[in-house]
């Protein structure tokens, strides 16, 4: 079986990484300037664990460097050279539009968490007096939920005011979680990279009430289709 | 890999299995690698993502080493 790690710009141009997993020789196939990197796996060899999903990464980030790469999820093997490809014909389209969004760009993952939440009460409170008290209750919860929503979507509103400026594309979802605020990625050009994380650095020097968690540069695992 | 990943570590950890195992392009392949380990991998990191902040509030925190996500 073939293990695919990543579709990408003009292999042949294309300085590829040795080896991958279980150290099988990396090698690609081409359709037009388009191409797919792969090596031969048997699929009983590669598991979850992190050493595997380490070389995956490590590939594919090795390809990122290189040039346009679109990264495959992790575990995905295809039969043999026709059935790549076939894929790579029938998706070509997709494939050329997305290499073009993400070429010479990496991804950055931001995460911002309130500093200042209060914690959740740790008793179960008592059962309600009334139906009155009951609706009195639930309607401050709401109000709570509602404020803190108006308050993350202001703090999300002034991250992008501030970041958008050295991207070219996000993905973002407020508040996922009660105590996040705002994760998100970015689509950020190589040398724009310092620029952003000083960015990110002085929006966390002037907001006292989130801590930002930046990682990256990651290859654009979240711009992999064409905007 | 260490058994004690710093705070940061762990986060790329984290960042790394989110992106590797949900984001990316989709492929049909004739084998997805046993997809019921991937799905229980990734249940189980999203216990974890959502719980980002808990990490964070372990910095500074040395009483007790972070737990260590296992993927195996």
């Amino acid at each position: 079986m073939l293990y695919l790690y990543a579709i990408v710009d003009r292999p042949g141009e294309m300085p590829l990484p040795r080896v991958g997993l279980a150290d099988q020789p990396i090698f690609f196939y081409q359709d037009g300037e388009i191409g797919a990197v792969v090596s031969r796996v048997d699929p009983q060899q590669v598991t979850t664990e992190a050493s595997h999903i380490w070389r995956h990464e490590s590939v594919v980030e090795a390809l990122a460097e290189a040039g346009g790469t679109l990264p495959v999820r992790f575990g995905t093997f295809l039969a043999d050279e026709a059935a790549v490809l076939a894929m790579l014909a029938e998706r070509r389209a997709s494939f050329v539009a997305g290499l073009a969004q993400v070429r010479g760009r990496v991804e950055l993952s931001l995460r911002a968490i309130w500093t200042d939440l209060p914690p959740p009460p740790a008793v179960v409170e008592e059962r309600p007096r009334s139906g009155r008290d009951y609706i009195e209750r639930r309607m401050v919860e709401e109000r709570a939920a509602a404020l803190r929503r108006l308050r993350a979507e202001q703090i999300a509103d002034d991250l992008y005011a501030h970041l958008d400026q050295y991207a070219v594309a996000s993905v973002r979802k407020v508040l996922p979680t009660e105590r996040m605020v705002l994760s998100a990625a970015y689509l950020v050009a190589r040398e724009d990279v310092p620029r952003f994380q000083a960015g990110v650095a002085e929006i966390g020097r002037d907001r006292p009430d989130i801590r930002l968690l930046c990682t990256g540069p990651w290859p654009a695992y979240n711009f992999v289709s064409p905007a | 890999m260490s058994d004690f990943l710093s705070p940061d570590r762990e986060l790329t950890l984290l960042d790394l299995l989110d992106r590797i195992l949900d984001k990316g392009v989709v492929i049909q392949g004739d084998i997805m690698l046993s997809v019921a380990d991937v799905d229980l991998v990734y249940l189980g990191l999203r216990v974890i993502l959502t719980s980002v902040d808990n990490i964070e509030l372990m910095r500074g925190a040395h009483l007790n080493p972070p737990t260590t996500p296992r993927l195996e």
